[in-house]
């Protein structure tokens, strides 16, 4: 049985502007599924969608077995399992932390859980070594860094163990190491065995994290699905989607040292920097 | 508590226009003289967030939530001349873009939320706050309190605002032609639920608010902006507490005949004391014409039943020349009897 | 890298369909929705006053004073056939102005005037409004007498009160609808110029504008910071606890509000703000708007003046 199944799910935005038209989508336990698409293509929505914040329009969305609508989430046993196994980090950070100090911030889901104390403190602790933040376990969430902040926010949602990540532009805004980083824990956690969604526009690390890629053409429509070596080989269906522009940087080219060669660009010539389609297609919504 | 089209005659919202208009002006004046440039995005984003604090929803026990009007928590942040235009700002919008309010009641709604309120929680605030550290709690407790005597003093005012409409404006066989509610029923209806569920959110929203702050970032406690703060500190809310009080002064006429209550205890003149008691004590009645005061009753329109509005209006002038009397006599006495301060 | 117990299943299992007990609307909710409503309803507002309808064409100033000048009219109106006069008369501004008029309708009568009807009620009754009993209701022993309260021996619906309640309601309903064919024919921005015309400062007028701008950024904020919440919600905590949240949220707000205008100060003056402020100068109004306020101010006479004679019907 899969995780969540779409079945002709729609949504319009304030009601009347399309958000997401006509999904159909099943995602299965361990995979690690990323939406791939240009701004406003729909992909946030498709997360909040999945993480019951917001309701289709039409159409019908399946978790667990369930159909998750409004009703079955004010129910309090099944909220209170579903927000522990689905986890949700939102793009911007600051929205998302709330407590006076990141201990508490960490410790604010398992203490929800009722887990007894010292297991939480314990928890607590192994997630600040994990994320290299120990030194700002007494420190407000808000006074921090944007990589900081982003390390306390994954660390409070994995802090309640969650089996399903709903990831939305993980690495906007990060510095290059900590999106080496981070891109290296989702690969972590998703060989652990957990569900791992991510909604991004950057291709760069689609081939590391997505054993299945999804794309959503600015139509709001699923443009195509399959492994991550075809759609990113497909230019045309890259080029159509806004995820690659026309003509490509010539840059000098860098190696990075985790930097692979793995896919080629045609007939351009391999003298590029593998940071354009980021910089093309990405746009900081600040 | 926004007050919508057709609840209030003109004879009542006219004037409120009348008397927040101005203070509007001085207000934004203060304002602009303290921040130069600063002020402009300063109070556009006060007036953003003094909207926005009313549609939150905060939780109350039983399980339902309520809101707070917010004005008292801006006035401790902002200041009470720079929260005056800022919530004044977040009702005019309400009223012509949202209808939350009417249009013809903005002199009203900015009166009661962005006038009373801010400057009545303003200042009990600092009267209970004293110089206390920034972190002390005393300061939330102090919130809490102005918060919830601010809402409920608003709250009177706009029941004293409803209950008045029968006694200013009837058709010619008596029915009420706007808001039909006398003051004996205005005010328990609206300073009922006030005082007994919206006082204590809004002191709570107070409280709470205050409390994050002196966490996160005390310092924003010393904006009070548009204040100068020695000269604005006593002075300035004694004159306020006194423009306050002659404001309510007519309030004198209108609770006894409203509630048919005879004079208050002591205040007896002549004739009616003769009536109550049968006879008249001899020494009273050699006293009775020695003095003849010039504003007989309060009134300056020859005593007897004028209108209620005129007599109110009377009221009012009878208070601010009684004050500027006093205020006189004192200047006097200082200049002439008061030990100099030593230079 | 990463901890043992993270690689193991979460603990918590999944409820039986029919086993769960329901909840009721958190606040969290409710806040959502609420900024959602907000949002929809300008958004659908915004869409009125683009249409090609008669009191599109009139230009902002003049029409801001038309308007006010009949709430005014209105509120001087003594006779109930004359507020509902005035009433049906927006229902036929409305549809020349291509506003549906079951949306209209629903726009006008949620909430305000439905909770006039309301609160009006008791007013029908000679507890309060004294007059010839129409309708009986309760018949006493007696007249009793708390205090200030007085209540009559027979509880009967009274001519006067229902006059009094007649011109209420249809103040209140007439005030409101002219109040929204203005909202829902002028879009905001020249909502707020035509202010100026009522010789609001430009300078006032421009923080108006911004600060309604504002306010669509600071509810987009509110409402992913409920929906974050939302996410990691598996209990609610306590009723204090909750509040000390919402404050919390009240609290950011203000400091981001606060971070915000300074930015947005140093955008300012880095394109020459100096604190004055010159605004383009409006265009002039054509002949077809001061025909309108010629005949709007004409009416309100007409309409003053016939309440006066009719008044004591």
């Amino acid at each position: 049985m899969p995780l969540f199944r779409l079945t002709d799910v729609t949504y319009s935005y304030l009601k009347r502007f399309p958000a997401l038209g006509g999904i159909d989508l099943e995602i299965h336990a361990g995979e690690s599924v990323v939406f791939l698409g240009a701004n406003g293509c729909g992909k946030s929505t498709m997360l909040k969608l999945l993480n019951g914040l917001i309701f289709p329009a039409s159409g019908e969305i399946r978790a667990f077995g369930e159909v998750l609508d409004e009703a079955l989430l004010e129910k309090n046993d099944f909220r209170r399992f579903f927000r522990s196994r689905v986890g949700f980090i939102f793009q911007h950070s600051d929205i998302q932390l709330f407590c006076p100090t990141v201990f508490e911030e960490l410790a604010f889901g398992p203490l929800q859980l009722e887990m007894p104390e010292p297991e939480v403190r314990e928890r607590v602790e192994e997630l600040l070594q994990m994320l290299g933040i120990e030194h700002l376990a007494d420190r407000s969430p808000l006074h921090l860094s944007g990589g900081e902040k982003k390390r306390v926010a994954i660390a409070s949602v994995l802090a309640m163990n969650p089996e399903v990540l709903l990831l939305d532009e993980p690495t906007n805004g990060l510095d290059p190491r900590t999106q080496r980083w981070l891109v290296d824990l989702i690969t972590e956690l998703a060989k652990g065995g957990k569900t791992i969604i991510t909604a991004t526009h950057d291709l760069s690390m689609v081939d590391e994290i997505a054993t299945r890629v999804v794309v959503i053409s600015e139509e709001h429509r699923i443009a195509a699905e399959g492994k991550p070596a075809v759609i990113l080989a497909d230019l045309d269906l890259l080029l159509r989607a806004n995820l690659i522009s026309e003509r490509p940087y010539a840059h000098a080219h860098l190696h990075y040292p985790w930097h692979r060669h793995e896919h080629s660009h045609g007939n351009i010539p391999p003298l590029h920097d593998h940071q354009h389609s980021k910089l093309k297609g990405g746009q900081h919504d600040l | 508590m926004h007050i919508p089209d057709g609840y209030l005659s003109p004879q009542t919202y006219i004037p409120l226009y009348g008397v927040t208009i101005p203070i509007l002006a001085i207000a934004a004046r203060k304002v602009k003289k303290t921040l130069r440039s600063r002020h402009v995005p300063l109070l556009a984003l006060g007036a953003a967030f003094s909207f926005v604090i009313m549609m939150f929803n905060f939780p109350v026990p039983g399980g339902t939530s309520g809101h707070a009007v917010g004005a008292v928590i801006v006035a401790i942040l902002l200041g009470p001349w720079a929260a005056c235009v800022a919530v004044s700002i977040a009702i005019i919008i309400q009223a012509f873009l949202f209808g939350d309010g009417g249009l013809t009641a903005i002199g009203a709604n900015c009166f009661n939320m962005a006038v009373v309120m801010p400057f009545v929680g303003y200042y009990s605030y600092k009267i209970i706050a004293g110089n206390t550290s920034l972190t002390s709690i005393r300061r939330c407790i102090a919130g809490a309190v102005a918060g919830y005597l601010a809402l409920n003093v608003a709250a009177l005012y706009a029941a004293i605002q409803f209950g008045i409409q029968p006694l200013l404006a009837t058709g010619a066989d008596g029915h009420p032609l706007y808001a039909p509610y006398s003051l004996a029923v205005a005010i328990p209806a609206m300073t009922l639920g006030h005082l007994l569920v919206f006082g204590f959110v809004e002191a709570a929203v107070t409280a709470l608010v205050i409390s994050y702050v002196q966490k996160r970032d005390p310092e924003l406690l010393l904006l009070h902006l548009g204040n100068s703060e020695e000269k604005e500190g006593t002075i300035g809310k004694f004159w306020l507490g006194l423009a306050m009080l002659a404001l309510l002064s007519p309030l004198g006429i209108i609770l006894p005949a409203a509630f048919k209550s005879k004079d208050a205890w002591g205040e007896w003149d002549a004739a009616s004391l003769e009536r109550t008691l049968g006879y008249l004590p001899s020494g009273m009645r050699k006293i009775a014409g020695l003095w003849q005061a010039p504003f007989q009753n309060y009134s300056f329109v020859g005593g007897g039943s004028s209108g209620i509005i005129l007599k109110s209006l009377a009221y009012i002038g009878s208070a601010l020349i009684g004050i500027a009397a006093i205020f006189l006599c004192i200047r006097l006495w200082s200049r002439y009897f008061a030990e100099k301060e030593p230079k | 890298m990463i901890p043992s117990w993270l690689k193991q299943a979460n603990p918590e299992r999944q409820p039986r369909a029919n086993a769960t007990k329901g909840g009721s609307k958190s606040f969290l909710e409710k806040t959502i929705q609420g900024s959602a409503l907000f949002l929809e309803e300008t958004v659908l507002t915004d869409s009125y006053s683009g249409r090609a309808g008669l009191l599109q064409r009139i230009e902002p100033r003049c029409k801001l004073i038309i308007i006010l000048t009949l709430i005014v009219a209105v509120s001087l109106c003594r006779s109930p056939w004359l507020v509902w006069g005035v009433y049906l008369l927006t229902l036929i501004f409305a549809a020349a102005s291509l506003i549906e008029i079951p949306f209209f309708l629903k726009r006008v009568w949620l909430f305000v005037p439905i909770f006039a009807m309301l609160i009006i009620l008791p007013a029908l009754l000679n507890l309060v409004t004294p007059g010839t009993p129409l309708w009986v209701m309760i018949r006493l022993h007696a007249p009793h007498t708390f205090g200030p309260y007085h209540i009559p021996a027979e509880i009967a619906v009274t001519r006067e009160g229902v006059r009094s309640a007649l011109l209420f309601v249809g103040r209140v309903a007439a005030s409101v609808a002219l109040a929204v064919l203005l909202t829902l024919t002028t879009s905001w921005h020249r909502l707020f110029m035509a202010l100026r015309g009522l010789k609001v400062p430009a300078l006032f007028v421009l923080i108006v504008a911004m600060a309604y701008r504002y306010i669509f950024l600071l509810v987009g904020i509110v409402t992913d910071m409920h929906m974050a919440r939302k996410s990691r919600t598996v209990r609610y905590l306590s009723t204090g606890g909750e509040q000390r949240w919402v404050a919390g949220r009240i609290g950011y707000l203000f400091r981001k509000s606060f971070q915000m205008s300074q930015d947005v100060h140093d955008a300012m003056l880095s394109r020459g703000f100096t604190g004055e402020f010159a605004a383009l100068a409006l265009p002039k109004p054509g002949s077809f708007d001061y025909v309108c306020c010629a005949l709007a101010l004409l009416f309100c006479c007409v309409l003053v003046s016939v309440d006066h004679r009719i008044a004591t019907w």
